[in-house]
């Protein structure tokens, strides 16, 4: 806890150089005399400023994916401190929940599976989040990512080739997806319909990355699955572990060439010649001599020159935090694409260079800004001039983490995991039913964040419900509303076992208020993170008083609380 | 300009989200040009309003059910029987099927070149190879959307024992298939927490509504006011007689046996029920038909449950005259090798396959295209998956060609390439 404080403080202070701790730093500064020029420019009236609560809440969903607990609340609430805005942000950027919420958001963009087509791929998740931890720059983490070989086991970054087996074309497309923000895997079969790409600048884009091989100990899993078959339960346990701890090569093959596609149907080129390796946007690869294809590619990819690196990620972020990004959508952009305000697209990217690609870094200058700190508003898409953040569902991930904090308290203290999420596909299928029977009965799943959960199985259940990504295609998943939402708020019988039971976070949080005014008020502080208005909590007593037998009205208000659409959206 | 089309777009989309929807349009102008133009096109045929589509997971193998080469040595020891159709013959693991012959149309021509399991099932869901930029809507999720629900208290797209590798795609959740993994046990989360009377829960939603109501005028959203409103679907759902069909335990313990007390004979029943619901598309799942070993043995095994279920179906549905507004499809990803393996198996075949269908417009009583001695070669008529599917929305009087932008802009036909195998209906 010391060690994350130091931390946190050295963050800030090389931020804001001299400036201590908390203060607002230089370039949050910076964005918002760019966003007020703007507004006084073209006549808008911006929202006005967000209260304690509304930012409290907003900035615990944004960086640690959860609501905060009625500790943290009343902490900052009844704090006088004038800087207390900064520190928060400064100290949850350092915290457990900023891992694993980011783990969120990077696992589906980059499709994470604890297992692919039968193959352990779990390293891969494991070091992802290392290096979300480690606060690996972004530069570092894409190249890493670009350029990894070797034993899967070894290094987890492999899992970026493993994850599409011997799809390679699949790995060409979303890096550039994901990377570019360009869309030049539609190309892959026809030059784009919308875009300048033709299908050959798409073949020599992949000829820069595609030369590699997964190989996978496909006779050895096969073996073993036959060896299995006829063992018993505990030499069956023994050899899926086993299994799961086989692992892959990815191994370059520069040598190899990429070769025009058997239907190529263009004039400028036939069917099997072998393409030159070339990056987009003009920029040539052969002169960066003497390093392997996907070290040239990787240096050209990220280098800060490159026109799309450091925008599609500076925009990506300022979605991520303020609801909609500067460029729409974040993941297809082109030569006619301009930014909402462009003078602030200009300065986010230098940010992002200043900060050296340190995502919390850029990050707690987006949330120092008032432009961050202003009320939630609602826009139809293409209204957006920076008035406001704007009103957002909870992620899956994020209704899922912030009803276990009302069940189980601050998740940065729940026992760390003993056993990797992406094994525990595995580790259910082999349980004997009367373990996972008792699991269930002890609360199972509701004891694990949301990126502690596998991907399958009833545990997800209401991850899936809300829209998770299912991390086959690129995508941070739904907020699209559904009747089965509802129906599990309101009737989830597993969710209401845990959330009602004596020993919940939020019964003996509210156990503690003296009277109905105070149970009520910590209700509400701990639910919906504010102070219930005079009118809310007459009504509220009022029901209270009706159903005075035992713990009923409460329960009742918690059930109305958690199910109100308030809880649901981030203002 | 681009805003206002962005908004279209977005209310577009807010309108469509999820089932239960209650201003949900069944059927937009432009589909119902469409159909006029197919039921003139097809002699006065109305177009089928369900589909229930049976998916045989693994690669079924043609040459032990639906094309047998009785007295060929790719044949095995199987037999064959005859049928209720001159001329027709059936493998003897599908006696009873072959007794509705006549309803009956087997597509023997069937080809690929996917002979990986997840892409070959991918590919028969939604007729575009798996990539990994963009999801592509399943016919389910097509027809949803085109064709619209029939009874607003259920959802329209539904799949029983499958798997959600293939869904709506980039349609969203509107169209998604509704997942009820066992048949016998309805659906989830209908009943109220424990302890809580109908009463309660009607105070608690008065409760939610009365404590919520400053937040939802502060932001008068479209996703706002959809949540409210799927709460009172939800709510409506809980209490509503049609949910019934879901459930199987309202069914005589006579008609669970004559579909078969196995996971796909329950599949069927339930299908049939929501059918006659008022559902549009409910596909049942059907693993196990990937027989790299002991192929005999298990094809028999498997094609019983089959051969009962797929009887009773066809027998229920002319009963009741739904059949005809019924379409029932027997698809497989890829067939099997002629070729019998050293562990008594067959290996993935996408080379030549089959598929078979029903109701919905099918003339029965017919084969079409046709393999070789062997089952090895599609000698005449050959059809792809994506044929399989246009045939599909041919019978629902959509045009598989119909055009749709992904949310990148990207343009993607219902059915790719594919052509409705138009010998069938006439």
């Amino acid at each position: 806890m010391k060690n994350m404080k130091i931390r946190a403080f050295l963050i800030a202070a090389l931020l804001v150089g001299n400036a201590s701790a908390g203060s607002v730093p230089a370039a949050s500064r910076e964005i918002d005399r760019i966003v007020d020029a703007y507004h006084a420019r073209n006549a808008i009236t911006p929202a006005g400023p967000a209260s304690d609560s509304v930012f409290l809440r907003r900035v615990y969903l944004d960086l640690s994916g959860t609501i905060p607990t009625l500790e943290q609340t009343t902490r900052f609430l009844d704090s006088e401190d004038p800087d207390k805005r900064a520190e928060l942000i400064d100290d949850l950027l350092v915290s457990a929940g900023f891992t694993s919420h980011f783990y969120n958001y990077w696992a589906s963009l980059l499709r994470v599976q604890g297992r692919i087509r039968g193959m352990p791929n779990g390293a891969y998740a494991a070091w992802m989040r290392k290096a979300l931890a480690e606060n690996m720059p972004y530069d570092r983490f894409v190249s890493q990512l670009i350029t990894a070989e070797g034993d899967t086991g070894e290094n987890g970054a492999t899992g970026y080739y493993l994850r599409d087996g011997q799809m390679r074309l699949d790995t060409v497309s979303a890096t550039a997806q994901v990377f570019l923000g360009t869309q030049i895997g539609c190309a892959q079969c026809h030059d784009h319909k919308f875009d300048k790409w033709t299908q050959k600048d798409y073949y020599q884009f992949a000829a820069s990355m595609a030369q590699v091989n997964v190989q996978r100990p496909v006779d050895e899993v096969r073996r073993i699955r036959r060896e299995m078959e006829d063992a018993s339960d505990a030499k069956r346990r023994e050899l899926r572990q086993y299994l799961n701890n086989l692992s892959s090569t990815v191994v370059d093959r520069s040598w190899k060439q990429l070769r025009l596609p058997d239907d190529y149907a263009y004039d400028n080129g036939a069917p099997g010649d072998v393409v030159q390796p070339q990056a987009l946007f003009g920029a040539n690869l052969a002169a960066t001599n003497g390093l392997s294809r996907r070290d040239a590619f990787a240096k050209w990819l990220t280098d800060p020159d490159n026109p799309r690196f450091t925008t599609v990620i500076a925009n990506r972020l300022w979605k991520k935090v303020m609801g909609v990004g500067l460029i729409e959508p974040v993941d297809d952009l082109n030569e006619y694409t301009e930014a909402v305000v462009p003078e602030l697209m200009a300065n986010l990217e230098k940010t992002m260079i200043a900060v050296d690609y340190d995502m919390r870094r850029f990050l707690g200058v987006l949330l120092k800004t008032q432009a961050y700190q202003r009320d939630a508003m609602t826009l139809a898409p293409g209204d957006y001039q920076v008035q406001g953040n704007v009103l957002r569902r909870m992620r899956a991930e994020q209704t899922w983490d912030s009803v276990l904090t009302l069940i189980k308290g601050n998740l940065d203290e729940l026992a760390p995991m003993r056993d990797r999420a992406e094994d525990m596909d595995a580790m259910q299928a082999m349980a004997p039913p009367e373990t996972r029977r008792r699991a269930r009965r002890q609360g199972g799943a509701w004891s694990r964040r949301a990126a502690d959960l596998p991907m399958r199985g009833r545990s997800g259940q209401m991850l899936d419900v809300f829209g998770r990504s299912n991390r086959e295609t690129i995508s941070e998943g739904s907020t699209d509303p559904s009747v089965p939402q509802a129906l599990f708020l309101m009737n989830n019988p597993d969710l209401w076992r845990a959330m009602i039971n004596w020993e919940s976070r939020v019964s003996r949080d509210l156990r503690d208020g003296a009277d109905d005014r105070e149970r009520i008020r910590r209700l509400y502080l701990t639910v919906l993170t504010r102070e219930p208005s005079s009118a809310e909590l007459a009504r509220a007593r009022e029901h209270v008083r009706a159903n005075a037998r035992g713990d009923r009205g409460y329960q009742d208000l918690l059930w109305a609380m958690v199910n109100s659409r308030e809880f649901l959206f981030i203002q | 300009m681009a805003s206002r089309l962005d908004r279209r777009c977005f209310l577009n989309r807010m309108a469509r989200s999820c089932l239960g929807v209650a201003t949900l349009p069944f059927m937009s102008g432009a589909s119902w040009a469409n159909v006029e133009r197919q039921i003139a096109a097809n002699g006065g045929r109305k177009p089928a309003k369900h589909v229930i589509f049976l998916f045989m997971m693994g690669g079924q193998s043609h040459i032990d059910t639906w094309d047998p080469k009785p007295g060929a040595e790719s044949q095995g020891p199987l037999e064959a029987v005859r049928t209720s159709v001159a001329g027709i013959q059936l493998s003897s693991h599908l006696g009873r099927v072959a007794k509705h012959m006549d309803e009956l149309a087997i597509v023997r021509s069937l080809t690929s070149k996917e002979g990986s399991h997840p892409r070959g099932q991918y590919q028969l869901h939604t007729n575009y190879p798996p990539l990994g930029t963009v999801k592509h809507p399943s016919m389910g999720a097509w027809i949803l959307k085109e064709a619209g629900r029939l009874n607003a208290s259920l959802p329209g797209n539904v799949t029983i024992g499958g798997r959600a590798a293939y869904g709506a795609g980039f349609f969203g959740s509107a169209q998604e298939p509704f997942m009820v993994n066992r048949a016998d046990q309805g659906l989830s989360n209908l009943e109220r927490p424990a302890g809580v009377t109908r009463e309660r829960q009607d105070a608690r939603l008065k409760l939610m509504d009365d404590l919520d109501s400053d937040f939802r005028t502060r932001f008068p959203d479209e996703s706002v006011a959809a949540y409210t409103r799927y709460y009172a679907e939800a709510v409506k759902m809980m209490y509503s007689d049609d949910v019934r069909a879901f459930d199987l335990d309202r069914e005589p313990d006579t008609m669970r046996q004559r579909y078969g007390d196995d996971p796909f004979g329950r599949g069927l029943l339930l299908a049939r029920r929501l059918v006659q619901s008022g559902v549009r598309f409910v596909e049942v799942a059907y693993n196990g038909w990937d027989t790299h070993q002991d192929n005999f043995e298990r094809v028999e095994e498997l094609s019983d449950p089959l051969d009962r279920g797929l009887s009773a179906l066809i027998q229920d549905l002319k009963s009741t005259g739904l059949l005809d507004e019924t379409l029932i499809v027997v698809a497989t990803e890829f067939g099997r090798t002629p070729r019998i393996n050293g562990q008594g198996g067959r290996d993935h075949y996408p080379r030549a396959f089959s598929a078979a269908f029903a109701g919905g417009g099918i003339r029965g009583g017919q084969v079409f295209g046709k393999t070789d001695s062997a089952g090895a070669r599609v000698v005449d008529s050959p059809v792809t998956l994506a044929d399989v599917n246009a045939t599909i929305a041919h019978a629902m009087g959509l045009d598989p060609q119909l055009e749709v932008r992904s949310p990148a802009g990207r343009p993607f036909k219902m059915c790719a390439d594919g052509e409705p195998i138009r010998a069938l209906f006439s």
